[in-house]
């Protein structure tokens, strides 16, 4: 055996507490070692360039390079190995600056533990064996999970690049948040007329699916190839017959909640949330729907004109293949009722959410664009009232640590100057509108100036400060809270106050998350690989992240990032095959005692159950979709699975080599 | 434990009608039942390989053997063989933990289910003499004891049944083809159910290491534990025994001992229902079903799984849940 060790300087990184020359030259009197170098830079150019020359020269056929993490540099050497003939496998990384240089200030120590890490990494390229890479065939379909604006603009972008894409949406429609906005900011565009062409032009694309009230069951499989059981929720109604004609929700007697309008007005049981819905397909809530609820009624099955009414309907599950998943799940809207108690908890009718106002401001929604007090609508003999005195509250959910959400919502400070302007415009510009807030956080391209224009333009009355109270007096709702500017508490008589909620991760999304295998932060929001360099990409290969699941975001954003994304899964998928780690787990037959343990626990369903001549039955590993985990060979009771390039006696040598000698 | 209603001898006559008419059907090729020791005060286990031969079965409270030990290792013997059973509720237990696991072959197994009112210690009664027990008879509430020298003694019942009998919460079989006598009543709650873990657990942390060091100094590493274990498989690829890779030492000392038996509990945790038939077979006598109770008490309290209770049911510890106390941050 011939190993090389080569110390990195690393500039002074490494070099500065830890004596990378004189642990070079100690590296030598190891067992099989016979050539030692330290290098100023080892990755730079001729520091590649001189291992190469000496594994040419000193005929090396183990290498061990103590530099930087392997997260940094293992490809890098790997390459440098085998340009020089060597098997890219046979080579170890010792991580002598983040475990070492970086966190001991004291330079013998250092140099010592350096030596120590150095010394686990020679007895591991003992173990080595080499190993050669696979080869698998690439699933060029795509699949979307969420139908919000990232989503469909992910969805747009990979169809136009000619793969086949399946969006899954969990509601009846697509469009997600974006389709319940009124207005967008800077711009105060339509947010209808803007993303429903988009809608229509996702289902009318000849390379993509739309699953709408369909949920994600399980996904198998790996980067290339990923098998989904996708549930595709029973929504009573047979969907290739209905024909979106809204007559069943016009007859059905049964009031339901309506989640479009988010709460402030009603809808039937039977429903299609929106005119532009797309798939304009109508849905039964049966927890609302007299025949599931009282056997009486089946006015929608009588009505309907193409007989889709199916009362029978189950849940179906539908199995498809896919090489990438892209997560658009968007997020929800914080539930402030459940947190600000000092805020009425939603018992006041006249203190709303910033998205219920977004529904009241809109023209098709259930107050046809006036903005009236809630506790003056929809009773007897009370003309629905415009407010005179409107007050934003700002940071309802967002950097607020008493309710876990230290985050800002990123949206929050803009859509409250949208709103603040559109108040003025629909009711009046004598309408008193104030805004409490805390900071204004208006970063993007145009942000700045539209908030001046509130401020100045439409003379929207900022308030530096944080609302204590809301109570009702005599008909208003008495806002107490202080303006820390001026240094004095403040008292508004507010006919209607708007909470600027802030985003929450969506519903469900951690248990989407394990799902997939991927991971989240705290607070819900899934996390990508690397916050600069990785930040479209999931740590699972082939999962990839667009819009506001993966973080709070606005739709230029959004939209951004989905485009970004759409480029990521386009250059993963334009191979034919990809090239897979040969660092995967393998058996010993002989040793298996057919427990079934790999089976159960592979998230990748990699083992298989091999008949051998016998009759019996064995543990093999598919090599091809093994990700080398290692989640087996920790089950495995007989220790029977192995890691190639990682084996259990190869760690067991690391720990002996810096234990006992 | 309920008092014996002492049918012992009905159940007997049921065990061996069921094991006569499968062996003359030819719906078995041998039948493993207890049978009478080399004297009076012990069962052992038997196999029984024609018809004529079932009146060696027998069924009383010294039947403490878990004969699912005999299936895991290479079930069926020879290939083809079907085989005839009878299982206790604890023993059913074990069997229903491997055919979960397809451990076993349903297809190939004839299971006579006995449903049991108690075993009797063997171990804590043999010691009331000093010199050789020869017969232990059980009436009623009351255990005659006679030595060799043929003095007798008569001990409650209720003081020398097995530890976890005396807590037993599913003393019917939770498995079988038939079932030989009328079903015991359940006993709807067994407390306490954890008396001597309870007991353990109390004990200041030092005098607990003294305990553990005492017990487990005995060991000689016979690795007669694992070979009477019903549910534990590994066999000659015993990681503790294995060289290669080398993650247990078979060094011999309480340490090493404890390493050895913590590997055991853990890749039988979920699995076993402390039957104790690794307690019985220790020659040492270190209280080995102890450790698996212990677990049991935690995968109860945890995650209120309790091993072998239905076929249905997954291995606790392949299953994971983000909602089960593992998955809490």
């Amino acid at each position: 055996m011939r190993i090389g060790v080569f110390v990195c300087h690393c500039g002074t990184n490494i070099a500065a507490t830890v004596d990378s020359e004189g642990i070079a030259a100690r590296a030598g009197e190891l067992k099989g070692v016979v050539h030692t170098e330290d290098i100023i830079y080892t990755c730079s150019e001729p520091g590649q360039h001189a291992i190469q020359q000496a594994i040419r020269e000193k005929n090396l056929d183990r290498v061990v390079v103590a530099a930087c993490s392997p997260h940094m540099h293992e490809v890098t050497f790997r390459r440098t190995v085998e340009g020089a003939g060597l098997n890219p496998y046979l080579f170890e990384m010792a991580n002598i600056r983040e475990h070492c240089s970086w966190i001991h200030p004291d330079k013998p120590e250092g140099s010592e533990k350096a030596y120590d890490l150095i010394k686990m990494a020679v007895a591991k390229v003992r173990d080595l064996e080499p190993l050669y890479a696979n080869e698998v065939e690439v699933n060029k379909d795509v699949l979307v999970i969420g139908g919000g604006v990232a989503g469909i603009q992910t969805a747009l972008d990979l169809a136009e690049a000619g793969l086949k894409v399946t969006v899954v949406e969990k509601e009846t429609t697509i469009g997600g948040t974006m389709a319940q906005l009124d207005k967008t900011f800077p711009t105060i565009d339509c947010s209808a007329c803007i993303l429903t062409p988009r809608m229509v032009d996702c289902s009318q694309h000849e390379n993509i699916e739309i699953m709408a009230y369909s949920e994600i069951d399980r996904v198998q499989g790996y980067v290339g190839n990923f098998t989904v059981d996708i549930r595709k929720k029973a929504s009573m109604v047979d969907w290739d017959k209905c024909i979106g004609c809204e007559l069943c929700q016009q007859k059905c007697p049964a009031k339901a909640p309506d989640a479009f309008n988010e709460g402030i007005a009603t809808t039937k049981a039977i429903y299609i949330p929106f005119p532009q819905a797309v798939p304009k397909k109508a849905a039964i809530q049966v927890d609302y729907c007299r025949w599931f609820q009282e056997g009486k009624c089946r006015v929608c099955e009588r009505v309907c004109p193409a007989d889709a009414i199916d009362y029978e309907q189950q849940d179906e599950f539908v199995q498809k293949e896919f090489g990438a998943i892209v997560v658009a799940t968007g997020q929800d809207v914080f539930p402030w009722e459940d947190y600000y108690h000092e805020y009425g908890s939603g018992r006041i009718p006249d203190v709303i959410s910033g998205l219920q106002y977004e529904r009241m401001l809109n023209a098709s929604g259930p107050t046809h664009g006036h903005v009236l007090r809630p506790s003056t609508m929809g009773q007897k003999d009370v003309e629905p009232e415009e407010p005179k005195t409107v007050v934003f509250i700002q940071c309802i959910g967002s950097r607020d640590e008493s309710v876990g959400r230290p985050y800002c919502s990123n949206v929050c400070c803009m859509y409250t100057a949208k709103q603040a302007i559109l108040t003025k415009d629909h009711v009046g510009m004598e309408t008193e509108v104030y805004v409490f807030y805390i900071d204004i956080r208006a970063f993007g391209k145009g942000y700045e100036e539209f908030v001046k224009r509130a401020q100045t333009e439409f003379a929207v009355k900022y308030v530096r400060g944080r609302v204590s109270k809301l109570y009702e007096e005599r008909g208003k709702v008495k806002v107490r809270g202080m303006d820390t500017l001026l240094g004095k508490q403040v008292e508004i008589d507010a006919d209607l106050v708007v909470l600027a909620s802030g985003i929450t991760a969506a519903d469900g999304a951690s248990e989407l998350a394990q799902r997939l295998n991927i991971s989240y932060d705290q607070y819900g929001f899934f996390k990508e690989s690397h916050p600069k360099l990785r930040p479209l990409e999931t740590n699972t290969a082939g999962i990839f992240l667009a819009g506001a699941c993966q973080a709070p975001k606005d739709i230029p954003t959004t939209v951004a990032q989905a485009s970004g994304t759409a480029a990521k899964v386009l250059g993963l998928l334009a191979k034919d095959k990809l090239k897979t780690s040969p660092m995967i787990a393998r058996v010993d037959q002989n040793r298996c005692v057919s427990c079934w343990k790999c089976i159960e626990v592979c998230p990748f369903s990699a083992p298989e159950k091999e008949e051998l001549r016998d009759g019996s039955y064995k543990s093999h590993i598919i090599e091809t979709v093994c990700q080398g985990c290692g989640i087996c060979v920790a089950t495995c009771p007989v220790n029977c699975i192995d890691l190639k390039g990682f084996g259990t006696q190869s760690v067991l040598d690391q720990i002996e080599e810096v234990l006992l000698t | 434990m309920s008092p014996a209603n002492g049918n012992y001898e009905e159940v007997e006559q049921r065990i061996r009608e069921l094991a006569r008419t499968a062996l003359e059907e030819g719906r078995v090729d041998y039948f493993i039942g207890w049978t009478a020791g080399y004297n009076e005060s012990e069962v052992i286990p038997g196999f029984v390989r024609s018809a004529d031969r079932v009146d060696a079965l027998v069924w009383n409270p010294l039947a403490a053997y878990n004969l699912t030990a005999f299936l895991k290792r290479k079930m069926p013997d020879p290939p083809q063989a079907k085989i005839g059973l009878a299982v206790k509720g604890c023993d059913s237990r074990t069997l229903v933990s491997l055919l979960q696991e397809e451990l076993v072959d349903r297809e190939r197994l004839y299971v006579v289910g006995v449903p049991c009112e108690g075993i009797v210690n063997r171990r804590a009664v043999s010691k009331v003499f000093a010199n050789e027990v020869v017969k232990i008879e059980v009436e009623d509430d009351t255990i005659s004891v006679t030595n060799q020298d043929g003095e007798t003694k008569q001990l409650a019942r209720e003081e020398y049944l097995l530890d976890h009998c005396r807590s037993c919460k599913y003393p019917n079989p939770r498995y079988f083809d038939d079932l030989a006598g009328e079903a015991v009543t359940e006993p709807e709650d067994q407390a306490p159910m954890w008396r001597e873990i309870e007991e353990f657990e109390a004990l200041p942390e030092a005098e607990k290491d003294r305990l553990m060091a005492e017990a487990f100094e005995k060991c000689i590493r016979c690795y007669a534990c694992i070979n009477a274990c019903p549910v534990c498989y590994c066999w000659d690829n015993c990681v503790c025994r294995a060289r290669q890779p080398k993650l247990v030492s078979q060094k011999v000392n309480a340490q090493e001992n404890l390493m050895f038996q913590m590997v055991h509990m853990f890749h039988v945790a979920g699995r076993c229902p402390s039957c104790g038939n690794c307690d019985r077979a220790c020659p040492v006598e270190i209280p080995l079903y102890l450790l698996h109770r212990k677990m049991n008490k935690e995968l109860k309290e945890m995650l209120d799984f309790e091993p072998g209770i239905d076929l249905e049911q997954k291995p606790v510890f392949q299953t994971f849940d983000v909602n089960d106390p593992f998955g809490q941050h």
